[in-house]
């Protein structure tokens, strides 16, 4: 099969993948995870850092397997969305640990919507090397789910921009090359009017990453200091004042991803796990609470399905995926409360622990649970969305 | 075993009749009432239009004398009249027995067309008085010497307003037989037991019953066959039927939010409410992402009989919980008003609380599943 236009950015790709049967391109994905992908990094309990998984990630780069869901002529794959699904299930099921990929998420497919040429150019062939890692610069001390109030302004000065504040939560900006950030560059206008969308080399002067150390001992998420930081003119990605609807503009596929049941799934295995080692595996009231959380997730993949099946027919996603999101984040919750109870004693001690004669991490489910209600938009954010969009209720 | 028109044509027929369920059960809460107090929730006439639709025999292959169509169309039909506070017992007294007839062999051809035609209600009488659903475990027993025929025992729970026959199964030694009898033949006693929405439910002794050598309908593996698969698409529908219900309780609550005004707002614009009329509202919408895979498994050929019973359990299990949760939730939202006899609400309510315990109610469903999927996996 010949593809029709030739890339401009990254590895050609060497076959049509569309063309293969969806049981063909499900075992070439499957032999080519499982033949090099590090066993001994399958379903990390936490994100794991680029040093670790950048060995991987540039192998994948280098085949041309990085960017799946972008077209051909911009160096992906070109994967339909059903083919795009069978990728992503089968990355999952084998526990491939995620890296910072924004880049691929979020800032290419934002750039081949609202970039210029020269900023394609200029930014596109670092996403497919893998030798620029994007962090998203959003939240900040005083802006979380509300995240139009944010305070960090950008200036504009000649043919520069100089931005000043602060950025918050920024997951794994000290592995990153670069930071999309949202700057308040209309101060008079409504506060979602006068927000621009920036694109940022970590390195320009004036930048100070500082990770914070989370709950689970953790640093996997970052403040980010910007202080008098003087960016080119062309670093605003789209109209100046136009960043809220960007930064609103999620692709479908990801809103979709968010819920994907695979988490709980890995969740159920780990609780059958512990509490076979706790010798809790026929405990009557054990197996009512497996039976309800199993079909809890059963019905999340049911629901799940029901999405993925209107993105193949390529139909629109509404607001009602965040569904989606508040049954997957809050079931993993209470399957990792459950895990817990299970480990007993054992839920007291960090890290993999000794239990039943063997050694398993009995409280990391628990502490991966508790950021997901939070970040992406709060669960109680989703249901506020639900609330209005979905059920039609008065704000 | 079905016979089914390609895919474009059949979505067209699923939405005909859709759309024909939808216009037929309208909710209509005075007349719900009306009947349930007239008439134990059975209306004569809608019974016959019904069966004149065709409906009866939805799920019926063609060259039995049905539709020829599949769990999709049916419970979409059951769905709607759920929706529309209808209590007539159309799953128990036309959908079930009709699976079970159509599955047990040509001697059971005359009483299928009578019961797809609407001039007969029948039931399936089998469950034991502990209410237990399963297959293998009957309320009534036949006696091995078959000279005459003999049905000694009880069942509970059977549906369908005072059903003209019953299809009664029974255990015999290790075995099951399926016997049709008159509701009049002696023998039978009944006793009806009111149950929560204002229908009856009846309990069925056979006492030195003695029925007709004619009137066994099956036999041995068919009958048990039959049988299960009665009680599957029973459990799959009822799941069907209370979707329904808990959708039309949701709608009432939503409407009750968005219009009851206290404090100077309506009552929907308060957050704390707002996040529980979402918590609704995912329920329901589990409720019908695994009724839609429940569907398809029964629709698909290839699947095997336990994968189709597992995917029945999975969708009562969640349909039932989803049911009284939305319902519970929908009483306290809309206050006082909720608990009255005289809103619209309390008829579905007490329809939730009848169809989630009927056949198997959400905690059994869990364990059965459970228990399938478990012993699968090993």
């Amino acid at each position: 099969m010949s593809i029709d236009a030739p890339t401009r950015y990254g590895v050609p790709q060497q076959h049509d993948w569309n063309a293969m049967s969806d049981d063909a391109f499900r075992a070439r994905v499957r032999e080519q995870v499982q033949s090099t992908y590090p066993g001994s990094l399958r379903y990390a309990p936490h994100r794991l850092r680029w040093s670790v998984l950048a060995p991987w990630y540039r192998h994948m780069a280098s085949i041309g397997w990085i960017a799946p869901s972008w077209p051909t002529h911009c160096g992906g794959m070109g994967l339909s969305p059903s083919k795009l699904l069978i990728f992503l299930e089968e990355h999952e099921r084998w526990g491939v640990a995620r890296y910072q990929d924004h880049g691929v998420l979020l800032i290419g497919p934002l750039l081949m919507r609202f970039g210029t040429e020269a900023q394609r150019r200029r930014f596109l062939p670092g996403i497919l090397s893998c030798d620029a890692i994007w962090c998203q610069g959003y939240s900040e001390p005083g802006a979380g789910s509300d995240l139009a109030s944010l305070r960090t302004r950008a200036v504009r000065d000649g043919d520069a921009w100089v931005i000043d504040g602060q950025k918050t939560w920024t997951t794994l900006a000290h592995d990153a090359t670069h930071i999309f950030v949202l700057a308040r560059t209309d101060p008079q206008a409504r506060k979602q009017d006068g927000i621009t969308f920036f694109l940022v080399d970590i390195a320009t002067p004036g930048i100070r990453v500082r990770p914070i150390r989370d709950i689970a001992g953790h640093e996997e998420f970052c403040e980010v200091f910007f202080d008098g930081v003087r960016v080119p003119a062309d670093s605003v990605l789209g109209d100046v004042n136009g960043g809220w609807s960007i930064a609103k503009s999620l692709l479908g596929y990801e809103r979709v991803a968010l819920g994907s049941p695979k988490l709980c799934e890995y969740g159920l295995k780990m609780l059958e796990h512990v509490a076979r080692l706790a010798g809790l595996e026929d405990d009557p009231s054990f197996r009512d609470a497996f039976a309800t959380l199993h079909l809890d997730v059963i019905h999340l993949a049911d629901a799940y399905a029901a999405f993925a099946d209107l993105l193949v027919r390529g139909e629109p996603i509404g607001p009602d995926v965040s569904l989606l999101k508040v049954w997957s984040t809050e079931t993993f919750q209470r399957i990792a409360d459950l895990i817990v109870q299970c480990a007993g004693a054992c839920a007291a001690l960090r890290g993999d622990t000794e239990l039943g004669g063997e050694v398993a991490d009995v409280v990391g489910a628990w502490y991966k649970a508790r950021p997901a209600t939070i970040y992406g938009g709060s669960n109680e954010i989703q249901r506020n969305i639900i609330a209005r969009q979905v059920l039609g209720l008065p704000g | 075993m079905n016979v089914h028109a390609d895919g474009a044509d059949r979505a067209d027929t699923l939405r005909m009749i859709d759309e024909a369920a939808r216009a037929f059960a309208a909710p209509d809460p005075s007349r719900t009432r009306a009947v349930r107090d007239r008439a134990n929730g059975f209306d004569a006439a809608a019974w016959d239009a019904m069966a004149g639709l065709g409906w009866f025999g939805v799920a019926v292959p063609a060259d039995r004398g049905g539709l020829g169509l599949g769990a999709a169309e049916a419970a979409t039909l059951v769905r709607r009249l759920g929706y529309g506070g209808r209590q007539e017992p159309v799953v128990g007294a036309a959908l079930m027995p009709a699976i079970c007839l159509a599955a047990s062999g040509n001697v059971a051809a005359p009483l299928l067309r009578s019961i797809v035609d609407g001039s007969v209600r029948a039931c399936v009488a089998w469950q034991p008085g502990d209410g237990r659903f399963d297959a293998g475990r009957c309320g009534f027993a036949m006696a091995a010497d078959e000279s005459p025929l003999r049905i000694d025992g009880t069942a509970r729970f059977v549906d369908g307003a005072a059903p003209d026959v019953l299809v009664i199964a029974a255990r015999q030694g290790e075995g099951t037989v399926l016997v049709q009898v008159a509701r009049d033949h002696a023998g039978l006693h009944w006793q009806d037991e009111r149950a929560a929405d204002g229908t009856c439910l009846a309990r069925v002794r056979a006492e030195g019953l003695n029925p007709a050598s004619d009137a066994v309908l099956a036999r041995g593996e068919v009958a048990v066959t039959a049988l299960a698969a009665a009680i599957d698409w029973g459990v799959l529908l009822t799941a069907a039927e209370l979707l329904g219900t808990t959708e039309r309780a949701l709608d009432l609550t939503l409407e009750h939010l968005r219009v009851r005004e206290q404090f100077g707002r309506p009552i929907g614009a308060f957050q704390a409410l707002q996040h529980r009329a979402v918590d609704m509202w995912i329920q329901k919408e589990l409720t019908r992402a695994a009724l839609a895979a429940a569907v398809r498994c029964f629709d698909d050929p290839s699947a095997d009989v336990r994968a189709r019973t597992a995917a029945a359990s999975s969708a009562k299990a969640r349909a039932s919980h989803a049911a009284l949760h939305v319902c519970g939730q929908a009483v306290q939202l809309h206050g006082a008003i909720g608990f009255t006899d005289e809103h619209e609400l309390g008829l579905h309510v007490n329809r939730a609380m009848v169809l989630a315990a009927r056949l198997g109610n959400a905690a059994e469903h869990r364990r059965r599943h459970a228990g399938l999927v478990r012993t699968e996996g090993r």
